[in-house]
């Protein structure tokens, strides 16, 4: 999996990653003696010498420069850095210590011990042996309810659970194109019954050896609330969009859900 | 798209100039590029915070002395306040001392004046309108930011040091005249406390308040009520109606309007029973040590009061420390009640005129105390009959 990003500090690093999307105040989080992760976080007592260490951003005391500074002078430095936020003192701190700094990267993919090739200079990161895939997740809304979907028993992933209109956006087509097919397929909705309420901003989804970077649509469906599903669903159901979260649904449907419509 | 570099810049940057000023570009350069800024521009002066040796630590201390090493500031550079007072160190540890005052001659050699305050506008360095500075210490930004007009962004300990260096910064951001431009309004319409007021808007809000007075609040309080919005948010410059000297540059139409009033600001005050009163965060001015003289008159100190100021205007007030002093009021200068342990383990509860003071003091970082949040003549009262 690629991911491209924004180069800050160039260089180029490769090796295993320490990942967290927490954001880390480097004054107290880390130990620039021992370079070990003090922070109360998921990823506190790893040592972060020797590999690339990925976080969602800065935070604190600007005096966390020093810090950074202190696991060079310890002989403690990380091989790089990969946040999402850009934030002052982790770039001072990496231009200061010359190792490759590259933000803009949604660090939720990316997992404690992934194989990471970090290009700062041309701008990408590459997860080794991950896939990234693109899919679109649809929700239906008419009045106030919502439409999911339990995922039937033949299809390859997440049997039985519920979710939105989903499948993959193939290389030739727009997100938007590729819901609507879904949709079509899958439901036998015409888009000459649905008009788009809004298209959410894309959120990823680490799944062991997948990320899926999913494109959430909520769409109004127009005339009659009767549906009909193929052989992918067993069954649907309306609901209040707040009920969601009393259901066992694909990985994060409800966040998913909350980038398109706001309680 | 890559800032663009003058060949000066590039040498520095390559090394010609040493080994400081080329760390220095290094990161100035990362941190322009960061903000997508077109270029990097000149600097009138720079002020560092940063500098007690109990924040900085050892390897700080080291880096610092180690671009030190082959250069020195170029512009007007002064220091932020330091762990103690530098004339009264009979309690202060041996070992923290001795690094200390390491830390300090490192930047004395370096050309930085060692003003040891966070308010180096009254006598060391005051900017003038439009001229372009790299300041660190948010109190101080937005003051020389809001009641000077001008222009600092809101820089780091470090990256205001690597700009005293190389005498640039990139350019971007609070010194650009149209990111200069209010993003909402703010009716105050009765006279609040203004730290409790400062800690309000830097708390809901983000970016640049245009605020409407229903009173005319003076230097002090605006510095007051600046200092807390820099504490409780990131806020780095406010206009204030027929005062600040930019307000009268942008339009306010069309923009988010709130008004705050007293019921707004209650959970701001804490509990009114303390041991110790602390003012001072940041330094005292004259005016705000004349009045302190004022009000306590005659009165007789019963609760421990502490003043923190500037040598500077400590040493045109000689008259009325004197007088402080000899009613039983500490009056330090080069450090605060924040950046010392002084107050640490002798009190639990303190209370303070300062909205930055009240928010920092509470944290466990510098001494978890209970605080209690009031007026000047209040408080002055309550320690005093």
């Amino acid at each position: 999996m690629i991911l491209r990003g924004k180069s800050i500090v160039k260089g180029y690093a490769e090796g295993e990653v320490v990942a967290t999307t927490e954001k880390i105040s480097f004054l107290e989080g880390i130990d620039p003696t021992t370079s070990q992760i003090l922070q109360k976080c998921d990823v506190e007592g790893h040592r972060i010498e020797g590999k690339i260490f990925a976080f969602r951003g800065g935070r604190g005391s600007t005096v966390g420069i020093y810090s950074i500074y202190g696991l060079k002078y310890y002989g403690k430095m990380p091989l790089g850095f990969i946040t999402e936020y850009t934030d002052d003192i982790v770039v001072c701190g990496a231009a200061l210590i010359s190792i490759p700094y590259i933000s803009s990267i949604p660090v939720e993919v990316l997992r404690t011990g992934d194989f990471v090739v970090l290009d700062a200079t041309d701008g990408y990161v590459e997860v080794k042996d991950v896939i990234l895939r693109k899919v679109v997740t649809s929700f239906l809304k008419k009045g106030d309810m919502i439409a999911i979907f339990r995922r039937s028993g033949k299809v390859s992933t997440y049997r039985g659970k519920w979710a939105g209109i989903s499948g993959s956006v193939e290389s030739d087509e727009s997100p938007e194109e590729a819901a609507l097919r879904e949709i079509e397929e899958e439901v036998g909705i015409g888009r000459e019954r649905l008009s788009l309420i809004k298209s959410g901003k894309p959120l990823y989804v680490r799944d062991g050896k997948t990320v899926w970077k999913v494109y959430p649509f909520l769409w109004e469906l127009k005339g009659c609330d009767e549906i009909n599903i193929d052989w992918e669903h067993s069954e649907y159901r309306w609901i209040k969009p707040e009920a969601l979260k009393n259901y066992d649904t694909v990985p994060k449907l409800y966040e998913t859900l909350r980038r398109v419509w706001s309680a | 798209m890559k800032m663009y570099l003058s060949r000066e810049m590039e040498r520095m940057l390559d090394g010609e100039y040493g080994v400081g000023k080329q760390m220095a570009m290094k990161v100035l350069v990362a941190l322009g590029d960061s903000y997508n800024a077109e270029k990097m521009v000149r600097i009138k002066s720079a002020h560092i915070s940063g500098a007690s040796y109990d924040t900085v630590g050892e390897h700080g201390l080291h880096l610092i002395k180690e671009m030190s090493s082959d250069c020195e500031v170029v512009v007007k550079t002064t220091l932020n306040p330091i762990g103690f007072d530098r004339d009264f160190v009979e309690e202060i540890d041996e070992d923290f001392y001795a690094k200390q005052m390491e830390l300090l001659q490192i930047f004395q050699k370096m050309g930085v004046e060692l003003t040891c305050t966070c308010t180096p506008y009254y006598h060391h360095n005051l900017p003038k309108f439009g001229e372009i500075v790299a300041w660190a210490e948010s109190s101080a930004i937005i003051y020389i930011n809001s009641l000077v007009g001008a222009r600092t962004n809101r820089e780091s300990g470090f990256s205001s040091l690597c700009s005293a260096i190389t005498g640039y910064t990139p350019y971007h951001s609070l010194l650009i005249e149209e990111n200069r431009a209010p993003n909402f309004v703010v009716k105050v319409k009765e006279k609040l406390n203004p730290g409790m007021l400062g800690l309000y808007i830097g708390k809901e809000f983000q970016g640049i308040p245009y605020i409407v007075f229903d009173y005319i609040p003076d230097e002090d309080y605006l510095k007051l009520m600046g200092a807390a919005m820099g504490a409780s948010g990131n806020i780095s410059m406010f206009h204030a109606e027929d005062i600040t000297p930019e307000h009268n540059k942008y339009d306010t139409k069309g923009l988010e309007r709130v008004e705050v009033e007293k019921k707004d600001l209650e959970d701001l005050t804490g509990n009114k029973d303390f041991e110790a009163v602390v003012f001072g965060c940041p330094h005292l001015s004259e005016r705000e040590i004349a009045d302190i003289v004022k009000i306590l008159g005659n009165r007789e100190v019963v609760k421990p009061i502490y003043l923190y100021t500037s040598r500077g205007v400590m040493a045109r007030m000689r008259r009325e420390v004197e007088f402080l002093r000899r009613k039983g009021v500490r009056v330090l200068a080069d450090t605060c009640m924040v950046v010392s342990p002084l107050l640490r383990g002798k009190y639990r509860k303190i209370a303070t005129n300062s909205g930055k003071a009240y928010h920092y003091l509470r944290s466990k970082k510098f001494g978890g105390f209970e605080v209690y949040l009031g007026n000047t003549e209040e408080l002055l009262y309550d320690s005093t009959r």
